[in-house]
């Protein structure tokens, strides 16, 4: 019985490098028709698990059969031959060419066709049309969204034959009305009979979504739970393996005085008329959507993106920054949206990621005096407890949570009154989530002003005293923390 | 030992560089003697402090294609201001830094202020060096110098000649400004990313300008150095000589994305490239098949470098 329904079958799969022990017997089973989330903190084994399945690594030892056919030891190409798939976090289109072409890509000539095959974008209409999508076919990929990006290469999975589908992360860039279209054509795809294995740090998107949930923890399997056996309290706790009582810690504070004003502030062709309030002791979250402008208000606050219209008042004085340099000297602080773009050098060390930019504090003339600045990213690591073999260990080798630690802790050495953050938990795992919102919660009680961007809906509206929502550059409301709800902020960034 | 080798970041470039050495001293009796070795440093030194400047470029991810002209230029205008002595020589070398370092900072200003990729920019700037250079000297070679520049170009010092001291110096100096000062963290920072280093309050187009500006002192001391040693001002001097030097970086293991790099890894680069020319010269191989073993030992040396890397990893 078992083996009519079953797609892909792991049994006792380890894994290990050189010393450390990457997977541990894991046993797992894909059935037809089944969404999988595979959960578990930053580390635990879940990319490794993938490129297993994939081919990309060979495991130390055990089983992986698909259909009752062993495949541990067969290429990546003799792999999506057979029907298995996987959708890179980092998508793997090519943007000059159309939807059509991409889905085609490499299958040009599949049928012996001397000028390729003729009529790709017919039937990738109708493929399309099939699954209900919206998506002009005769389009560079380039022209679309992220999130129907996605969708394409999803669907040339789908036009390969994929039955097993694996997912690394498909929802991390997606905004909240793209994450729900999303949910509805993973759930075609499971009544189309494809197994779903995908990866989420969103605890929400894992219960709205999966059938049954795994949980690894430091390479071994916890177990896998119907979805209906778990509840958000329990899943963290079996993913760390210790109870987090209050996953978003909230204190109740008397907000101070106004730090950062802004009065009718725009930036040309992107957002105009903000008018908003950063107090002393308060959160502040900007909601809307993707695209919306919340970015852009916040990097004009830092004069990333400096604004053409209106005033924007800093600790009681005019405040015009042309440049982030100029912003930081006057206290403010900027954590940005993609840590990977605007936030880190991979190639630099951790101490040198910590104080860049603020070289001011740990030279004299233009020589750097390496013991103040050591003294310092010593302290900043061990207060947000950054695990690093040494300051001297590249930022690229670091796990996502403790990057983001390591730039809050670059954001903090210059002591701000107020700060950006845009996206601050993006990517990171939950226990690295807990972290974050236990600092801005002390940065909060320190009295400093925090404006939050975030796409979390739940973690804006557990965190935020305030709530401003922006839609299409413009500001259409404020909500205070008890009348918030996500209907409401919903209505307002629609 | 394995480890130290692979630890090191300029690993590579050194095994390559004793390899070539126990080459030619295998093949010849001549090529490992004092004599030769400081031939060596003397041959390369102008093409090494060009390197040193360039590096910097380099790291912060740009590229520099000027450096040929900007040395004619400045070689033409030092030749100049000591012709038949009518300057004090200091006031000359002053004078000609200053054009050279204004030069780069037009390099600069341009890449900064356009957005034109520097690959452009400074193709440009080449051409308009080149044409500068010939106008300056009305085409025509510039001689009777200053015979003080003649003993810089020739002279010694404690039996050092006076060019490798530049290079010692030259070195020293790139070497403190990379890794001790905050203008060389900054540089490795713009070349690893950019924007992150913008957005952290780096202030990316001053420190860009300073970049072009310091590789265009180096050019502007290399002139001065190649006409004191030539004893002539030469509008056509230097002709390829950023491919040389940006050679000797890539293969001294900077990265042409940016973001890393050393000056050792760039001096072991401008040797390496000495130590062939020079081995090849004292084994006779004709001057041609020189350019043809050397390109391809570029290509080589890149490859080997970045199965090193691997090796790393």
């Amino acid at each position: 019985m078992a083996l009519s329904t079953s797609l892909l079958v792991i049994e006792d799969l380890s894994l290990s490098f050189s010393e450390s022990q990457v997977l541990k017997s894991i046993c797992l089973t894909l059935d037809k028709g089944q969404i999988q989330a595979i959960v578990g903190e930053n580390g635990a084994g879940k990319s490794s698990l993938f490129k297993c399945i994939m081919g990309i690594i060979s495991p130390s030892s055990g089983d992986i059969s698909f259909l009752g056919n062993r495949i541990q030891n067969s290429s990546i190409r003799e792999i999506l031959t057979a029907g298995i798939s996987m959708i890179h976090q980092e998508l793997l289109l090519i943007p000059e060419l159309t939807v059509a072409e991409n889905i085609y890509l490499g299958r040009e000539f599949s049928e012996g066709q001397f000028w390729g095959i003729s009529d790709i974008n017919g039937r990738v209409q109708q493929l399309f049309d099939q699954y209900g999508l919206d998506i002009p076919v005769d389009i560079p990929v380039k022209e679309l969204s992220i999130a129907n990006q996605q969708i394409v290469e999803i669907m040339r999975a789908v036009s390969q034959g994929a039955q097993v589908i694996l997912m690394d992360e498909p929802t991390s860039s997606l905004t909240d009305v793209e994450v729900k279209f999303f949910g509805q054509l993973i759930r075609t795809l499971r009544d189309a009979h494809v197994g779903i294995l995908f990866t989420s740090h969103k605890l929400e998107e894992i219960f709205e979504f999966a059938d049954v949930i795994s949980v690894l923890r430091d390479g071994e399997m916890v177990g896998t739970y119907d979805v209906h056996a778990l509840n958000a309290r329990t899943l963290v706790q079996k993913m760390v393996g210790r109870d987090m009582a209050d996953f978003y810690p909230f204190t109740e504070t008397i907000p101070g005085a106004v730090l950062l004003e802004l009065e009718n502030v725009g930036l040309s062709g992107v957002f105009e008329g903000i008018n908003l309030q950063v107090r002393a002791g308060e959160v502040l979250g900007l909601a809307g959507l993707v695209g919306a402008g919340r970015t852009d208000i916040g990097q004009s606050m830092l004069g990333i993106k400096p604004h053409t219209e209106g005033k924007m008042t800093y600790l009681g004085k005019e405040f015009t920054p042309k440049h982030p340099a100029e912003a930081i000297a006057l206290g403010m602080g900027y954590l940005g949206e993609d840590r990977k773009e605007l936030g880190m050098i991979p190639e630099m060390s951790v101490g040198e990621n910590m104080t860049l930019g603020l070289m001011q504090f740990f030279q004299k003339f233009q020589w750097i005096l390496p013991n103040p600045e050591q003294a310092k990213t010593k302290e900043l690591q061990t207060k947000f407890n950054i695990r690093v073999k040494s300051g001297q260990q590249k930022m690229e080798q670091l796990s996502g949570g403790n990057q983001q630690k390591v730039l809050f802790g670059r954001m903090l050495i210059n002591n701000p009154a107020c700060m950006v953050l845009d996206e601050p938990t993006r990517g990171i795992d939950v226990v690295s989530k807990f972290d974050m919102y236990q600092l801005i919660q002390e940065m909060k009680k320190d009295g400093k002003g925090i404006v939050l961007i975030s796409s979390d809906m739940t973690e804006l509206l557990q965190m935020s005293d305030r709530i401003v929502v922006i839609s299409k550059g413009k500001q259409r409301g404020e909500l205070l923390r008890k009348d918030a709800t996500a209907e409401r902020v919903l209505q307002l960034a629609l | 030992m394995k480890k130290i080798f692979l630890k090191s970041p300029t690993g590579g470039i050194f095994v390559a560089l004793v390899f070539v050495c126990l080459l030619f001293s295998g093949l010849t009796s001549k090529f490992f003697t004092p004599m030769n070795l400081s031939v060596i440093l003397n041959q390369v030194s102008v093409n090494a402090i060009l390197a040193f400047g360039v590096t910097f470029v380099i790291i912060s991810g740009g590229i520099d294609l000027s450096l040929g002209s900007l040395l004619a230029v400045c070689g033409v205008v030092v030749a100049l201001l000591s012709q038949q002595g009518e300057f004090p020589l200091a006031f000359a070398f002053l004078l000609t830094l200053v054009v050279g370092v204004l030069m780069g900072a037009f390099n600069g200003f341009v890449v900064v202020l356009t957005k034109v990729p520097p690959f452009i920019v400074t193709l440009g700037t080449m051409t308009i060096g080149r044409g500068l250079a010939l106008l300056l000297s009305n085409g025509r070679p510039i001689s009777d110098l200053n015979e003080s520049l003649n003993v810089l170009g020739n002279g010694t010092v404690g039996g050092i000649p006076i060019p490798i001291l530049f290079l010692i110096g030259s070195f020293i100096i790139c070497q403190i400004i990379l890794t001790k000062t905050v203008f060389g963290r900054y540089v490795k920072a713009i070349g690893g990313n950019e924007m992150a280093a913008f957005v952290s309050g780096v202030r990316v187009n001053r420190i860009k300008i300073y970049v072009y500006m310091l590789s265009g002192f180096f050019a502007a001391l290399a002139g001065i150095l190649l006409t004191a040693r030539i004893n002539t001002g030469q509008p056509n001097a230097g002709l390829g000589f950023e491919l040389d030097a940006i050679a000797a970086v890539i293969i001294g293991g900077t990265s042409t994305r940016g973001g890393k790099g050393t000056i050792t890894g760039t001096l072991l680069g401008v040797l390496f490239i000495g130590v062939i020319n020079n081995g090849l010269d004292l084994i006779n191989v004709s001057a041609y098949w020189q350019q043809v073993i050397m390109g391809g030992i570029i290509i080589l040396a890149v490859v080997l470098d970045l199965v090193y890397q691997k090796l790393k990893k």
